[in-house]
């Protein structure tokens, strides 16, 4: 493309300061129409921040904007909605009681009665336009992440969008939602609008864009033409440095059985079946990975041997010790760390690094005197630890929601794995990072595995799983289709499992 | 006797002197004495202050209300005479009001209008020794503490007389606000009064534990009426009761009310048949001219006790106050008959009128509690030939035969 | 619109320490002009109005031993709830703990009147202690156990102790020499209070309610049952993860919390009315005013101290302007529910931040 096009987005020299951080310092980005632009960068680049302020949401502290090359103030998303500019949110809005038609049309301006006969075609218009087949009458609830993502993009549609910010969409999505997402938005961009989608996914990135603008830390890295790039360099760009894809995984000597689960059962929080006798075991220093599609008792699966869920049945062991149904106290005491998939479950944003760091070590008699808390023992503690897990924090008192995801990973993983764990039950441990931090985390795991964890991880990602783990475990419908060695697997065979067409005998059972 | 008790007996006779001239059709021979001698007592005797501490909302429309009415009079009546009030103080409050009263605002008599605020009164009579203090319907005294009361026991047994004749059920309910003596003492009236003329009825008694409140009063009004009652006498605050029985007789289920301490007649044109009123205007004149003058000071009203009935005027029987029963009603009352030993056989509606006769009379020809007068257990309280004594009535703490309800102990 | 000024309104990342502390301040400044505009359509000049309730609560030392005698049940309420709330546990049922106190304080007075000072006050302490404490764990079991809200029972809980007051007062435990009434008979002298001089302030309850402040605060700060106390707050599901038990964390919490309110209610009996009488004769609702105490302290138990002077400056200096100014009784509580509803309202302000913007292009 030629320079003389009128870009349809330009913001130059954008600055935004939040207390004690530049989110975005003098950050220049143009969007050209019809074209699909990534905005790359790892948590806490800038992305959100330069997309929010684009939106309305944010005042600049410095810079301008020019829509279609006309200068605007942007003050809030009313009026970039008047300028056409859509947002698509990582999280949700809609009503979850309403349906479909309902939340497209809530909140226009005008309607004293329901337009429903006025919504329906245009949603209609749209389903066939975008092949965005949605039910205008299916309730909220009832729709899945990726309808949901549709209604999303319908209503900024409705309301006249040509420039459609998607942020991070296919964080929420199944592998197939996300192929149907890509489509999609090709489509929309060939009928002439324009699309900026925030990730941090390179392959994402690769797959779906025209061009890419890389963020590091509030500064614009570079503007590529994604045909001319490749995964390297953006990682490249992205992270500062040169990205290691390959993982070194050094042999190990297993070690005795430090977990043992037999015929494990378990009901979901709707009281329905959600693990059916499961067994496994996991030697010191072995990995062994999880993988299946999301929903498929994972988390119900890690939420019972961590004791937060009570089993119905069958047996968990840890070093010997019968750990059923026990409280989650007890079973800390038998040196289990958990890192949850929802990390929220696990810490407390409000609260500070240092408080985050004691909360499960907290009763340990060296960070007590009397009755008081022992603050000096604390703190040298939570010192020690930042600069072991090289956390980026402000100061070891700063809220922990203030740290950016990578680093709140990195505190939970410091306080899990700084007390030497037997077994480290390690939940979706990279979920929704960038590449640097992913490839800290994998180091990290790889780490306690030499020093002799048992380490059960969970990931959706089979990559991943298939990277770190020395044996895989399939889960279906809450139950194992078969464990299979990593290496020289068949990953036909594995889909066939994970989509439960498939199941091999369980050798462990007769073990 | 001192100077100044000299002066207000002067003082006494020039205002009488002046009402008399008020009211006198041609002017009296004293009368030309008067311009120069007011001149001297409004320069000695200024002003004085009465104040008055509420429990309830003056709005109450009831006890509260009543009481702001007989301020409101005596501070039209006396150009001397300042007030001011303090409305819907909670009883654990009281002590600070009363302090703030007398020291903040300097009063020359407090008065203390719930029973609630006995102990408060007395500690300030005692910690303030040169105020005067009035407290309504209790029994602690002091040199400068005295009890007033205006008390309604006999016009409870008038309206029981209407009550035991117009109701078709035998069946009739009283809500009643704190089992204390006082409204104990206007329950039983009341039933002796129905079970003189309709010796099988009987009085279902529902508490509320509060004074006032409208909502509580509705709903045991409406349970009272859901368990057969057509008759229903109350002592609570507000006319939720008189409006119920409204309510209900408008819907076509005729009920029959008696309103409570202010004319809520208003409220129940078809319902309320008769009720009680009070006059507290006429006590507070009483006892503030009495301190004017001086006859009443720090050191005398240990023995000051004002039992206003209705031969002083302080209670009143009617639902209005020019009309002691609703006409509506007069037929009724004078279809039924009753035989009393004396009077031989006589409508309830003459009776009604003989009673406030007798009652009024100095020597007290007739009094409800008069004996043989037994308890709901059948045991003999108080003996043929007696009557009860101002003490007893004051602590009552038994309910006549006829009630049914229990008073919690 | 255009040259208009637009309002924006932001989330803020941090909230800072002085915003923090000022936020209550400019929210109670701003229910002050509030109401003065109330005042002015009234007819009545509301620095006047100011000037009466200042003066009426903190310009005379009459007032202000009033201010203090009003503040002791404040207080040591108001602390007990800043515990609660930081466990986010709604226990809006103080108002019945104290009347338990007040009632077991009374039980023991009447019971043992011959013991001696000594012996008899420090029990009744306890026991109120115990009893407040007791009536606040029914909550927080039913919560931990079964999940039933506290809000519901915790306040239904209240009528439940101002009905057996009533029993008590109306039944078995009315005076014999109190003619009917329904009122127990006075404490023995050894069973009350000691008051500071001629004031009505029962310093071993205010005394008792300054050390506790500092305790709790320590407690709540330095201590691993505060720090439970504040993760189960701020995220029950990690302090569960963490292996924190609810159900003790809770208990701690309301036997705490309602054993303070108790103490409240000894205080009132022992200090005060040197018996029991009916609940509107005990408490006109401290419970309840003890919850805008908490608030207005932003849960801090030290905070809470000048609070409940605060408040109870204002319930005093309330009366005078009732008498003075012959305003209605219910004035104050529109008073006091305005102040309330401006101080929630600054804690929204306090966490986003509105911007005052003036379009120059466009």
């Amino acid at each position: 493309m030629s320079e003389e096009v009128i870009p349809v987005v330009s913001m130059r020299g954008i600055e935004k300061r939040f207390p004690g951080v530049l989110a975005n310092d003098r950050v220049d980005f143009e969007v050209r129409p019809g074209e699909i632009h990534a905005l790359l960068g790892e948590n806490g680049a800038g992305k959100t921040t330069l997309m929010n302020i684009l939106y309305g949401i944010y005042q600049p502290d410095g810079g301008e904007i020019l829509i279609r090359g006309e200068s605007v103030v942007i003050h809030s998303p009313r009026e970039a909605i008047e300028l056409g500019i859509g947002m698509v949110h990582q999280h949700f809005r809609l009503v979850t009681s309403h349906s479909v038609a309902e939340n497209i049309v809530l909140g226009l301006p005008g309607n004293l009665f329901f337009p429903e006969q006025a919504a329906r075609e245009k949603i209609e218009e749209f389903s066939d336009r975008y092949n965005l087949t949605v039910d205008p009458e299916a309730r909220i609830w009832q729709l899945s992440a990726g309808e949901q993502q549709r209604v999303e993009i319908i209503k900024a549609l409705y309301r006249g969008a040509e420039i459609l910010i998607m942020d991070e969409p296919t964080s929420m999505l199944t592998p197939g939602e996300v192929e149907d997402l890509f489509t999609v938005l090709r489509r929309m961009a060939n009928e002439g609008n324009t699309i900026i989608f925030i990730s941090h996914k390179l392959d994402e990135v690769m797959a779906v864009s025209d061009r890419v603008t890389v963020l590091r830390q509030g500064r614009v890295e570079a503007t590529l033409e994604t045909a001319q790039t490749e995964k390297r360099e953006l990682a490249r760009l992205m992270v500062g440095r040169e990205v290691l894809f390959r993982i070194e995984k050094n042999e190990i000597k297993l070690g005795e059985e430090v977990l043992r689960i037999e015929g494990l059962h378990a009901l979901n929080d709707k009281g329905l079946p959600a693990i059916s006798g499961v067994s496994l075991r996991i030697a010191r220093g072995e990995i062994l990975g999880i993988a299946g599609v999301a929903g498929n008792g994972q988390r119900e699966l890690v939420e019972t041997i961590a004791g937060l869920r009570p089993a119905t049945g069958g047996h968990i062991f840890v070093s010997g010790h019968e750990i059923t149904s026990r409280s989650p106290r007890e079973i800390i005491e038998k040196d289990v760390c958990f890192v949850p998939g929802e990390r929220l479950t696990a810490l407390v944003p409000e609260m500070s690094v240092t408080e985050n760091l004691i909360l499960k070590t907290y009763r340990d008699q060296r960070f007590i005197r009397g009755l008081f808390f022992n603050t000096r023992e604390i703190n040298s503690h939570a010192d020690d630890l930042i600069e072991r897990y090289a956390v980026t924090t402000p100061t070891r008192d700063t809220p922990l929601k203030l740290l950016s995801g990578g680093n709140i990973q990195r505190v939970m993983l410091a306080r899990e794995t700084s007390g030497k764990p037997a077994l480290l039950i390690a939940a979706h441990p990279t979920s929704g990072l960038d590449v640097g931090a992913i490839e800290y985390i994998w180091q990290l795991l790889l780490k306690e595995r030499e020093r002799g964890t048992a380490v059960l991880l969970v990931s959706e990602d089979l990559e991943e799983a298939l990277t770190l783990s020395d044996r895989i475990a399939v889960i279906f419908e809450g139950e194992l289709m078969g464990i299979v060695p990593s290496v020289d697997t068949d990953l036909e065979e594995i889909g066939l499992m994970m989509a439960g067409a498939h199941r091999l005998p369980v050798p462990e059972a007769g073990e | 006797m001192s100077d100044k008790k000299i002066w207000h007996v002067i003082a006494l006779s020039l205002i009488l002197v002046m009402l008399t001239a008020a009211c006198a059709p041609e002017p009296v021979v004293e009368t030309v004495i008067v311009p120069e001698e007011v001149e001297v007592e409004k320069e000695v005797a200024p002003t004085m202050k009465a104040c008055f501490i509420y429990v309830g909302p003056i709005g109450d429309y009831g006890w509260t209300h009543a009481h702001n009415e007989g301020r409101l009079y005596v501070e039209e009546q006396f150009d001397w005479l300042e007030t001011a009030y303090a409305e819907s103080v909670v009883e654990a409050d009281v002590d600070r009001f009363l302090d703030r009263f007398v020291v903040e605002e300097a009063c020359d008599v407090v008065f203390t209008t719930s029973f609630g605020f006995m102990d408060g009164t007395l500690a300030a009579a005692q910690k303030y020794p040169d105020t005067l203090f009035f407290h309504c319907s209790g029994f602690m005294r002091a040199p400068n503490l005295g009890n007033y009361m205006a008390d309604f026991y006999q016009v409870y047994y008038l309206n029981g007389l209407m009550a035991g004749a117009l109701s078709q059920t035998g069946k009739i309910g009283y809500v009643g606000a704190h089992p204390i003596p006082e409204v104990v003492r206007h329950i039983n009236a009341f039933t002796l009064g129905v079970q003189e003329v309709n010796p099988d009825a009987t009085v279902d008694v529902r508490w509320l534990f509060s004074w006032y409140d409208p909502a509580a009063a509705r709903e045991a009004s409406e349970a009272l009426i859901a368990a057969g009652v057509d008759t229903l006498a109350f002592t609570e605050d507000s006319p939720a009761v008189v409006e119920v029985g409204q309510e209900y007789t408008e819907a076509g289920t005729p009920i029959y009310t008696f309103s409570h301490y202010s004319p809520m007649g208003d409220f129940g044109p078809d319902s309320a048949v008769s009720g009680q009123l009070v006059d507290w205007g006429i006590i507070y004149e009483d006892v503030l001219m009495k301190a004017y003058l001086g006859v009443y000071d720090n050191s005398n009203l240990q023995d000051i006790d004002y039992w206003y009935l209705m031969r002083e005027g302080g209670a009143i029987l009617g639902a209005r106050f020019d009309e002691p029963i609703n006409p509506i009603f007069e037929d009724d009352l004078k279809a039924v008959t009753v035989t009393d030993a004396f009077l031989g056989e006589i409508s309830v509606y003459d009776l009604i009128f003989t009673r406030i006769d007798q009652m009024k009379d100095p020597a007290m020809l007739f009094d409800p509690f008069s004996g043989p007068i037994y308890d709901q257990d059948g045991n003999l309280m108080i003996e043929a030939g007696q009557r009860a004594s101002y003490g007893e009535l004051l602590s009552i703490d038994w309910f006549v035969e006829g009630n049914i309800g229990s008073i919690p102990r | 619109m255009n040259g208009f000024p637009a309002l924006e309104v932001e989330k803020r990342r941090t909230v800072p320490r002085w915003l923090q502390f000022i936020a209550p301040i400019i929210s109670l400044v701003l229910a002050l002009v509030a109401i003065g505009i109330i005042f002015q359509a009234l007819g009545i000049d509301p620095l006047f109005a100011y000037e009466e309730i200042f003066n009426g609560a903190f310009g005379s030392s009459y007032g202000f031993s009033e201010t203090v005698v009003k503040s002791i049940p404040l207080m040591l309420t108001g602390i007990g709830l800043t515990l609660a709330f930081r466990a986010r546990f709604w226990n809006i049922g103080a108002e019945g703990q104290l009347l338990i106190g007040a009632t077991c304080a009374t039980g023991l007075a009447l019971a043992f009147p011959d013991w001696p000072r000594w012996l008899i006050m420090p029990l009744m302490f306890i026991i109120g202690f115990i009893g407040g404490a007791l009536w606040g764990i029914i909550p927080a079991l039913l919560k931990a156990r079964w999940r039933v809200d506290e809000v519901i029972t915790s306040l239904m809980l209240v009528y439940i102790a101002s009905n057996l007051v009533n029993y008590l007062v109306y039944g078995p435990w009315k005076g014999p020499e109190e003619m009917g009434f329904p009122y127990t008979s006075k404490f023995s002298e050894a069973a009350q209070l000691p008051r500071l001089s001629w004031t009505r302030i029962h310093y071993p309850t205010l005394i008792i309610g300054i050390v506790i402040a500092v305790v709790i605060y320590l407690l709540l700060t330095r201590t691993k049952w505060g720090y439970e106390i504040r993760v189960t707050g701020e995220n029950p599901s990690a302090a569960r993860y963490a292996g924190m038990s609810y159900l003790k964390t809770l208990l701690l919490v309301m036997i705490i919390s309602g054993g303070l309110a108790g103490l409240a209610g000894v205080g009132e009996v022992a200090g005060i009315h040197f018996r029991l009488r009916y609940p509107e004769g005990i408490s006109p609702g401290y419970g309840f005013t003890a919850i805008i105490v908490a608030w207005l302290a932003r849960l801090n138990p030290i905070g809470a101290v000048l609070t409940s002077l605060l408040l109870g400056g204002l319930l005093v200096g309330g009366d005078a302007i009732q008498i003075s100014l012959g305003l209605p009784g219910a004035t104050i509580f529109v008073f006091n529910g305005t102040i309330l509803l401006f101080v929630l309202g600054g804690d929204l302000f306090a966490r986003y931040r509105i911007r005052v913007k003036s379009k120059t292009e466009g």
